[in-house]
């Protein structure tokens, strides 16, 4: 890598001008993390009036709960499902648009909308659809024999928050696999259609590898959205409902600190997902650009 | 492209055809619903037709604002 060296005239002016970068730093994410820290080392009275230094204790109590491991399993099973739904479902949208000319930019168009829409909105839209009074797809369900409930069944809460969150996510990984698949060469494709390899025989071989890149930068952008941009829509459609069945680690952090006034336990939540923040960034930047090369 | 494949390009558009149906639905279904008074969605199904209360729903929400604020997003 070249660098470029820089003599600065004044002694102060370098660090004048990493001044702004170093106190957003500190007063947006260090101040938070350290005080999340110290707060998960205390433990308050049920009135919030008292608070004693507990040292560990509440990760301990939080590794014996057995509501706590529930919880870590249902975020695993939501966020690769939410990843692998909608990264396939992208992944074909792109395929299929790459082969139009005319009329690539108005499917673009149509399935880039989703990207505009908040997350607590996604979760709304959908508890529209799917709401079992009044919804659109739980009447054709019942009419093909299906009762959809999502206040009862969980399987069916699982199902409308990976939807919801899926749907959501769509047009992001539409757009970066859209752009992947352009900057693959034209010539390799053409000289193994000249050697007979057939469409699927080619995208399997040859696009889905130099594909990988893109595959595995999403796949890590995927998975950290899910596990922690997904609070609005869950708590749009099923709150963490039914009996905690959709009841993920964000949404748990949430719900343990400001609904049950468990502050000492809900900091020591945040700080876990904080290592889990840190672990999937290191491996984004470490692991998977010296894993993946062509 | 690389070779004419007509009835392939034909399959990718219904593919695209229904993929963009889905994605837009809840968009539409979400303007759909707008247009409609409150109690359609109290009777039963939900319409997938537009209703006669639209300009009056976004005259409401615009210039007056919901008296009865936190009531679901209907």
């Amino acid at each position: 890598m070249q660098t470029k060296r820089m003599t600065f005239s004044s002694r102060w002016l370098p660090y004048a001008l990493l001044a702004p970068q170093v106190i957003i730093t500190l007063i947006f994410f260090v101040w938070p993390a350290s005080q999340a820290l110290w707060q998960s080392m205390l433990r308050q009275d049920p009135f919030g009036l008292r608070s004693t230094f507990v040292w560990f204790r509440n990760f301990e109590r939080l590794f014996e709960e057995p509501h706590y491991l529930a919880s870590m399993k249902t975020t695993l099973i939501f966020s690769i499902s939410t990843t692998i739904l909608s990264m396939s479902v992208a992944l074909l949208f792109a395929t299929m648009v790459n082969r139009m000319i005319r009329s690539r930019d108005s499917y673009t168009t149509f399935l880039v909308w989703p990207y505009a829409v908040a997350p607590a909105i996604a979760g709304v839209l959908w508890w529209f659809i799917f709401n079992p009074s009044v919804g659109i797809l739980p009447y054709v369900l019942s009419g093909l024999g299906y009762d959809w409930n999502h206040r009862l069944d969980s399987g069916d809460a699982m199902i409308l928050v990976v939807v919801a969150a899926a749907w959501k996510q769509i047009s992001y990984n539409f757009l970066f696999f859209l752009a992947g698949l352009q900057s693959i060469p034209q010539s390799l494709i053409e000289a193994a259609a000249i050697d007979g390899a057939s469409r699927t025989k080619r995208f399997w071989t040859i696009v889905f590898p130099l594909l990988s890149p893109t595959t595995f930068f999403l796949m890590v952008v995927n998975i950290v959205y899910a596990m922690f941009d997904t609070f609005g829509v869950i708590h749009a459609t099923t709150e963490g409902g039914p009996a905690q069945a959709t009841n993920i680690l964000v949404y748990k952090v949430f719900r343990d600190g400001f609904v049950g006034n468990n502050l000492g336990s809900s900091a020591a939540q945040s700080v876990i997902l904080m290592a889990i923040v840190i672990v999937l960034t290191v491996v984004q930047f470490r692991w998977i650009e010296r894993r993946v090369n062509y | 492209m690389v070779e004419n494949d007509r009835w392939g390009t034909l399959f990718a558009h219904i593919i695209l055809i229904l993929g963009v149906a889905i994605i837009v639905f809840p968009i539409y279904v979400a303007v759909i619903a707008s247009t409609h008074e409150s109690g359609t969605f109290l009777r039963g199904v939900m319409p997938l037709l537009p209703g006669s209360h639209g300009w009056e729903n976004y005259n409401t929400i615009i210039f007056e604002g919901r008296s009865n604020a936190g009531a679901p997003p209907i």
